[in-house]
């Protein structure tokens, strides 16, 4: 199997570092440069360097998305609430809001890898496994 | 009834729910017991992480955007998509006496359907080997009860002694018979790729013999995915180590870690590891040592406990130099050959006694054996030379022919059959009257006839040679005269 050149694979990592400004937002003009100087390279790397390069810029955009669940619909002024706590300890770019009723109450909040659950069905996964233990 | 109910209630009044907050991925590939998965950021080297569906896995491999995991369970359960979170804790498997006289997995969860395991101590799998400062050296002995063991390559407690030999040679036999032989020593027995037929049948074997009531078993079968196999004799360990931090003595035999080596092989070339001789990654030797360096002997202000293995090596039509053979045997402090040549030869157990060693095992030898022994191991390897060159020759003199002869009669004695310890005064004495000339005179093929009357007859003698050999250790003058004097009165009623 193919591998991404070590000194490529670097660039790479620097290139998503500087695709993304201070802010944390997405830099459009950056990305279409850097993904035209990838595809100059040979056929196999330019696709293995893409691949990464994309991989890296969805990590970087998903480290700053919100994604809200929650068993019923959030009104506004929850969903505010809820981007102000958060973005105290992380930052916001993007956020999203889901109706998942499976949590049968309460919310479950995810943020890059970190997932908070405060959901009715975590609780009672919680419950589940203590009992089970007896 | 009521009793649970009421424990139920306990539970759940001392359960105080709380937000959860986990590190998370999402699995993008799975297959053959392997997942890659996505994210994970914070996961940690050897990090239980946690699948849908109650399933665990171990992190192995951590990559610049994702992780790559092995799968302990039914992975076919996982699909792609599927959220996985760390767990904070790296695998652990509840140790403890409850364990004793079960069979389980690799995860400590029982297999033999005796019912739940209650024991609330938990002990990692991956554990650094105990430091220079807790141990001594060996110094006292680990009976295997089998004759050409205990008396040409003796084991002492914490020795790691490597059995190996092609298949169908007894390699496994050994290992039972040792532990049928155990009276104060915990032993685990671990099974590794082992078809669960074979597994049954040494747990009836073990059973017959009484000797689950103080033995583990820990089976990961033929069946099973390779990072349970993996796992097997790292979980094994772990159960032998809280015995041996009890200050107990333990016995571990991994069977076989050729098996252990090619589920090993299998996990990396899945994880796209870089595979090395043989195909086998890089760090197999590692995957050996780290695991064998664990078997200890501690000092007084650690325990005194002591663990003591025996990993099984199955050859390849005999070679010894393929990888794996040379890597174990560089790690252990001696072994124990088989041949087949010598098991269709009817010399069993097939133990090639000039091929096997024992490094540190002669210091913890009881001086009553060591005593007879050191003849032994002397008139073996005469003969060995002498049986060799007469081949050659028809037309030798008497004393080369009676070297010769001696060695035919010690060779039968060294037979046994299975599931058959002989305990050490007993094998004192028989070797005793081998190598002082005693059953010179006895035809070959009635040795086994002899030894087994001559122990009778010790018993029963006056003086009881054999509760004084027990007692004192060692095989003094005055038991000698007393040993001579029982074989020359048994000779004349021997027919």
């Amino acid at each position: 199997m193919a591998k991404l050149n070590k000194h490529l694979r670097k660039l790479v990592t620097k290139m998503v570092k500087s695709s993304i400004n201070a802010e944390g937002v997405v830099n459009a003009q950056m990305v279409q440069k850097f993904s035209r100087a990838l595809t100059s390279l040979s056929l196999s790397q330019s696709i293995l360097a893409l691949s990464e390069f994309i991989k890296g810029l969805k990590r970087e955009i998903n480290k700053s998305s919100l994604i809200v669940e929650s068993a019923v619909e959030t009104s506004p002024l929850l969903q505010k609430e809820i981007i102000k706590t958060i973005s105290q300890h992380y930052k916001i770019i993007n956020s999203q809001f889901i109706i998942n009723t499976s949590l049968l109450g309460g919310l479950r909040v995810k943020i890059g890898d970190t997932l908070i659950d405060n959901s009715i069905r975590d609780k009672v996964d919680q419950l589940r496994e203590r009992i089970t233990h007896v | 009834m009521s009793d649970l109910v009421q424990q139920l209630e306990k539970e759940i009044a001392g359960l105080k729910f709380k937000a959860s907050k986990s590190n998370v991925g999402t699995v993008v590939e799975v297959g053959d017991g392997i997942a890659r998965i996505e994210g994970l950021s914070e996961v940690q080297a050897s990090e239980m992480i946690e699948f849908p569906k109650g399933i665990f896995g171990i992190a192995l491999n951590l990559e610049s955007y994702g992780v790559g995991a092995v799968i302990l369970g039914d992975f076919t359960q996982i699909k792609e998509g599927d959220v996985v979170k760390t767990t904070g804790r790296i695998l652990e498997v509840p140790v403890g006496e409850d364990l004793i006289r079960r069979v389980v997995n690799p995860l400590s969860l029982p297999i033999d359907g005796k019912g739940v395991i209650k024991s609330k101590i938990n002990y990692p799998v991956e554990k650094i080997a105990p430091g220079v400062i807790t141990r001594q050296s060996v110094n006292q002995p680990l009976q295997t009860g089998i004759k050409s063991i205990d008396a040409t390559t003796p084991i002492g407690r914490g020795q790691r002694e490597l059995i190996l030999g092609d298949r169908n040679t007894g390699k496994t036999t050994i290992a039972v018979d040792t532990i049928i032989n155990q009276k104060d020593v915990i032993c685990v027995y671990v099974a590794i790729g082992q078809k669960a037929s074979k597994v049954a049948q040494i747990m009836a074997t073990l059973e017959q013999f009484g000797a689950m009531k103080h033995t583990i078993i820990v089976a990961a079968n033929a069946s099973d995915p390779a990072p349970l196999q993996y796992l097997a004799p790292y979980s094994g360990t772990a159960m032998a180590e809280y015995f041996m931090d009890q200050g107990k003595d333990v016995l571990i035999v991994y069977d076989d870690l050729s098996k252990h080596a090619v589920a090993y092989r299998q996990m990396s070339l899945l994880l796209r590891r870089p595979s090395g001789r043989e195909a086998y990654p890089g760090d197999v030797f590692y995957l050996h040592s780290r695991l064998l360096e664990r078997s200890a002997r501690l000092n007084k202000d650690y325990g005194g406990g002591s663990l003591t293995s025996l990993p099984i090596i199955e050859t390849q039509a005999g070679d010894v130099s393929a990888y794996i053979p040379t890597n174990v045997i560089s790690i252990t402090d001696g072994q124990i050959y088989l041949e087949s040549d010598l098991f269709y030869a009817g010399v069993r157990p097939a133990v090639n006694v000039g091929l096997s060693v024992s490094r540190v095992g002669g210091s913890a030898q009881v001086k009553a054996m060591k005593s007879v022994a050191g003849r032994l191991k002397l008139e073996l390897a005469q003969f060995r030379e002498l049986a060799a060159f007469a081949q050659f020759s028809s037309d030798l003199d008497p004393a080369t022919k009676s070297q010769i002869e001696r060695g035919r009669r010690i060779t039968e004695i060294l037979k046994q059959p299975i599931n058959a310890p002989v305990p050490v005064e007993e094998q004192v004495a028989v070797i005793w009257a081998a190598t002082s000339g005693h059953m010179d005179e006895i035809e070959v093929e009635r040795c086994q006839e002899f030894e087994t009357g001559y122990i009778k007859f010790l018993k029963v003698f006056k003086g009881k040679p054999l509760e004084i050999i027990k007692e004192e250790k060692e095989v003094s003058e005055k038991t000698q005269k007393l040993l001579e004097e029982a074989v020359k009165s048994f000779k004349k009623s021997f027919r």
